[in-house]
C-alpha cells in the first residue's frame, strides 16, 4: 500500500469569493462556504473567520481540529465512513495543504450535566503563553464559527459539526486539484531492509463504550469494547480516525492529529534506514475490569509479535484508569521479548511534587515524558474573542460560573486548551527531576 | 566571599563518639572539626563563620529544642548558604542533617547544601519535603569520601552562594527532591522515543525520562468482631451528592470532602441525587444512585442487627484527583471516622 501525499504549504488565508489557491495563499468564499454548511438544518448559524500565529486572538468553543485533505487517486476518499462509503484509503495520492488547520467551533449546550458523555469545549490563545503550550498555536487557521439547532440529541450535535468540518476541509483541499505541489512524499510500509529491527506503535485509545460516541472511530465506527485492531498508518493519513467532536478537551487528540500523528510520522521518516516499521495496533483501553485490562493489553502485544515486533513505541490518549492497561501493555509486550518505550503526558500537579504517573509497573523502564498537563496555565487578555462563546466555564461542574473570554483566564491544568496536552510527543516539552 | 555556617555533629566536631553523643547544641566562631576541612576546600572564596554542632543522641530525643536551637543560631548570623554534613550511612546524623536543612529552607530561606549516602532514611524525608532551596549530595557510605564530599559541598555552597540558579538533578548531581519541572528540550518527544527504542534494541544504556515509582501497600485492618454490633460508614468516590450539587463539587481534580446525612432515608430516589464525577457515564447512577451508594442493600442487612449504619456518608468525586490531595482527603476522613467511633467502611469506588 503505497500513498503519496502532496503538500501545498498554506501561509495566507483570504476570504473572498471563490475558491482557490497559488502560491501559499488560499482563497475562500467564506459566503458559499457558510451557505453549504447551513443547509444541514441542525446547523442555524454559519460564520467564518481567520487567525493567525502571533495575534491577540481567543478562540472559543472549540470541538475539533481538522487539516483539509482530498484524495485525487487511489480508491476512496478522506474521511472513509463519514463523508462517504466505507472504502479502502491509504493508496494513491492525496493532497494536503499543510501549515493550516479548520478549527470547529460550535454552541451547544447539550442535555447530559456531568459524566464522560458532557459537552466540552476548549480555547485555543493564537499569542503568548497559550499559543505556544498548543500544537495548533502556530498554524494559520480557518475557524468555523457554528451555532447548532436548539433542543439538539448530543449524537445529532456531533454529526452536524462534525460533517460540517469535514466538507469544509475536503472542500478546501479541492482547490489544489490539478496543481502542482510543492513537496511530495512517500509512504509505503513495503520497503523494507531485512537488517533493521521491526517497530510497532501500539496506540491506546481511551474509548468510552457507553456513550453514542466512543471518542475514537475507524471508517466512522466508534471503537467500543473491541481487542487490538490492525491499522495501516497510510489510513490514518487519509482521515480513517475520527473523533468525538462534541468534545473538545486537551487530552484528547483531535483529528488533525489522527492525520498528522506524530508517532507514526516519525517511525515512517526512520523506515527502511534505521528500523522497519510495522504498523499500528489501534488497542482498545479503559476496560472496566482488572481482567478485561489483562486480557486487552495480551491481546495488543500477541498482534504486535504477530506483526514480527522486536519492539514497540506505546502511547495513549485521554485519562484516568486507562493507564493501568496502558502500563499492562508495557509488561506484556516486554514478557514476549518485545522491548518498549512509553510516549505519555505527565501529571504531577500545580507544583510538580505530586506523583507523575498514576500506575507502574517495573517493566516500564524506558518513558519519555511529553511535559505536563498539570501545570497551571495563565493566560492574559486577547484583543479580540473569536467563537460562539464571550463567556466560558472555567471549572467544570453542574452549575459552574461563567468567565469572560474577553479577559484574563487561570486554568488549573491544560485541559481547557485545544492541543494544550501533547499526547504524542509532538513537541518538545518534558519534565526534569530537580 | 560566600559566608557558610557549617552544621556537623559531635563526632565530627571532634567532641566524642557514642559516649558524647547526647551534648545539646553548640556553636564555635569560625571553622572547627570538620568544618576546617569544608574551610579549606572553599579556599578564599568562602568562609565558614561558624560551627554549630549537636550529638546525635541529644537531637534524637529533643528534636524540636535542637532545631529551634540551631535555628536561632543561624539567624543571628545570617549567612549566605547552611551547610549540614557530610553524615554518610549515620541514620541520627542523617535525619538531623535534613531536618536542620528544612527548617532553615521553611523559616530563614537561606539555601542549605548537605550530603549522604544515598541509604541513609533521611534521604526519604529529604525527598518527601520537596524544599527548592536544600540540595542533597550523595557520598561514600564511611567517612572514607569525607574529601571528595567536602569538595562537592565547597562547590555547591559558592554557586548557591552566588545566587546562581541549578540545573536538574542529573546534570547537577545532587539526589532529586521530588520536583519535577515542565521544560523544554532540544528535539521533539517523538524523535527522543524512536531514539530510545533503537539504543534499547542496540542493548545500549539509555535514560527514562520518568523512572518508575513505588507505591505505598495499605496494610487492611483486622476483620470487624461479631462479638458486637459495629456501626458502618459508606465512603463513595462515585460523586453521588443531593441534586444541584450544593458544596459545588467539579466534576475533576476536587480537592474536600463531605458528608450528608441519610439517617432518615431508607431509599435513594432518583432526581433527588445526582452523580457529579468526570470519569464515567452518570446516565446509570442517576437513574439508580445504589450503584454508588448502596443504601437499599445497607437498610436491608442492617435490619437483621448485625450492624448499624452510621447517620451520614462520605463523599468525593474521585475523577482526577492528585494522589497527595486524596492522600489528605483520605487522612481527614480517617480522623473524622475515628471521633465518631465507627468501626467499620464500605468505600464505594468507581
Amino acid at each position: 500500500m503505497r500513498l503519496d501525499l502532496a503538500e501545498f504549504p498554506v501561509s495566507r488565508i483570504v476570504l473572498g469569493n471563490k475558491f482557490q489557491y497559488q502560491s501559499g495563499t488560499l482563497e475562500v468564499d467564506a459566503e458559499t462556504l457558510a451557505r453549504d454548511l447551513l443547509k444541514d438544518p441542525r446547523i442555524r448559524e454559519a460564520k467564518v473567520a481567520v487567525a493567525y500565529p502571533g495575534e491577540k486572538v481567543r478562540i472559543t468553543g472549540i470541538r475539533d481540529v481538522v487539516e483539509p485533505r482530498v484524495k485525487t487517486q487511489g480508491s476512496g476518499q478522506v474521511f472513509p465512513g463519514v463523508l462517504g462509503p466505507v472504502a479502502p484509503v491509504g493508496e494513491g495520492t492525496t493532497h494536503r495543504l499543510s501549515g493550516m488547520a479548520v478549527v470547529a467551533t460550535a454552541e451547544f449546550e447539550g442535555a447530559v450535566r456531568a459524566g464522560t458523555g458532557v459537552q466540552r469545549s476548549a480555547v485555543l490563545d493564537m499569542w503568548g503563553a497559550g499559543a505556544e503550550i498548543s500544537r495548533y498555536g502556530s498554524l494559520v487557521n480557518l475557524v468555523l464559527i457554528l451555532r447548532l439547532a436548539g433542543g439538539l440529541p448530543d449524537l445529532e450535535a456531533h454529526l452536524a459539526v462534525q460533517k460540517a468540518e469535514l466538507h469544509a476541509a475536503r472542500r478546501l483541499a479541492e482547490v489544489t486539484l490539478g496543481k502542482e505541489p510543492q513537496k511530495v512524499e512517500t509512504y509505503d510500509l513495503a520497503r523494507k531492509n531485512r537488517d533493521l529491527p521491526t517497530v510497532v506503535l501500539i496506540q491506546g485509545c481511551l474509548t468510552e463504550s457507553h456513550q453514542f460516541h466512543s471518542g475514537v472511530a475507524y471508517y466512522g465506527l466508534s471503537i467500543r469494547d473491541s481487542l487490538a485492531t490492525f491499522a495501516h498508518p497510510n489510513e490514518l493519513l487519509d482521515g480513517a480516525v475520527t473523533v468525538n467532536t462534541t468534545r473538545g478537551i486537551g487530552y484528547f487528540p483531535n483529528t488533525w492529529d489522527w492525520q498528522n500523528h506524530a508517532l507514526a510520522m516519525e517511525l515512517y521518516r526512520r523506515h527502511g534506514k534505521e528500523l522497519n516499521f510495522a504498523g499500528v495496533a489501534l488497542e482498545r483501553v479503559r476496560f472496566e475490569t482488572y481482567h478485561g485490562k489483562e486480557v486487552t493489553a495480551h491481546n495488543a502485544a500477541h498482534l504486535a509479535k504477530t506483526l514480527g515486533a522486536d519492539g514497540a513505541v506505546v502511547t495513549w490518549l485521554g485519562s484516568g484508569n486507562a493507564f493501568v492497561d496502558v502500563m499492562l501493555t508495557l509488561r506484556a509486550c516486554e514478557q514476549r521479548g518485545i522491548k518498549t518505550v512509553l510516549v505519555t503526558y505527565e501529571y504531577g500537579g500545580k507544583d510538580g511534587v505530586d506523583s507523575p504517573l498514576l500506575y507502574y509497573v517495573p517493566e516500564a523502564q524506558a518513558v519519555v515524558s511529553t511535559g505536563s498537563r498539570d501545570r497551571w496555565v495563565e493566560l492574559p487578555a486577547p484583543e479580540k474573542v473569536i467563537g460562539p462563546y464571550e463567556e466560558i466555564r472555567v471549572l467544570n461542574y453542574p452549575g459552574a460560573p461563567l468567565t469572560p473570554a474577553s479577559g484574563p483566564l487561570t486554568f488549573d491544568a491544560r485541559d481547557m486548551v485545544i492541543g494544550g496536552v501533547d499526547n504524542w510527543g509532538r513537541q518538545s516539552w518534558t519534565c526534569r527531576a530537580y | 566571599m560566600v559566608t557558610v555556617v557549617h552544621v556537623i555533629n559531635q563526632f565530627f566536631a571532634g567532641l566524642g563518639g557514642e559516649d558524647k553523643a547526647g551534648v545539646p547544641v553548640g556553636t564555635a566562631e569560625g571553622a572547627t572539626g570538620a568544618a576546617r576541612g569544608l574551610q579549606a576546600q572553599l579556599g578564599d572564596k568562602g568562609k565558614v563563620v561558624a560551627t554549630i554542632y549537636f550529638g546525635d543522641n541529644y537531637f534524637h530525643e529533643h528534636p524540636e529544642e535542637a532545631k529551634a536551637a540551631i535555628l536561632k543560631e543561624i539567624g543571628s548570623r545570617k549567612p549566605q548558604v547552611v551547610v549540614a554534613g557530610p553524615a554518610f550511612n549515620s541514620g541520627r546524623y542523617g535525619v538531623g542533617c535534613v531536618e536542620v536543612c528544612h527548617g532553615v529552607a521553611e523559616s530563614l530561606g537561606i539555601p542549605c547544601v548537605t550530603a549522604m549516602h544515598e541509604e541513609n532514611p533521611a534521604v526519604d524525608a529529604y525527598r518527601g519535603y520537596h524544599d527548592l532551596n536544600v540540595y542533597l549530595l550523595p557520598t561514600r557510605e564511611t567517612a572514607a569520601g569525607m574529601n571528595e564530599a567536602l569538595m562537592a559541598m565547597a562547590g555547591f555552597a559558592c554557586r548557591l552562594g552566588s545566587g546562581e540558579e541549578l540545573g536538574p538533578a542529573r546534570e547537577e548531581g545532587y539526589i532529586p527532591r521530588g520536583i519535577r519541572r515542565l521544560e523544554r528540550t532540544d528535539r521533539p518527544g517523538v524523535e527522543r522515543a524512536v531514539e530510545m527504542l533503537l539504543k534499547r534494541l542496540r542493548n545500549e544504556p539509555f535514560v527514562t525520562e520518568v523512572p518508575v515509582q513505588i507505591w505505598d501497600r495499605a496494610v487492611p485492618a483486622p476483620p470487624l468482631s461479631p462479638e458486637r454490633q459495629a456501626t458502618i460508614a459508606v465512603i463513595t468516590t462515585s460523586g453521588v451528592v443531593p441534586w444541584g450539587n450544593p458544596d459545588r463539587f467539579k466534576t475533576y481534580r476536587n480537592t474536600f470532602w463531605q458528608k450528608y446525612n441519610i439517617s432518615e432515608l431508607k431509599v435513594l430516589e432518583p432526581g433527588k441525587w445526582e452523580a457529579v464525577h468526570g470519569g464515567y457515564n452518570v446516565a446509570f447512577m442517576n437513574q439508580n444512585p445504589h450503584y454508588g451508594l448502596p443504601l437499599d442493600a445497607l437498610r436491608a442487612s442492617e435490619s437483621d442487627g448485625r450492624f448499624r449504619l452510621y447517620h451520614s456518608y462520605y463523599v468525593v468525586p474521585g475523577n482526577q484527583g492528585s494522589p497527595s490531595v486524596m492522600k489528605r482527603i483520605g487522612q481527614e476522613i480517617a480522623a473524622d471516622l475515628k471521633k465518631e467511633q465507627i468501626d467499620g467502611v464500605l468505600l464505594v469506588a468507581t
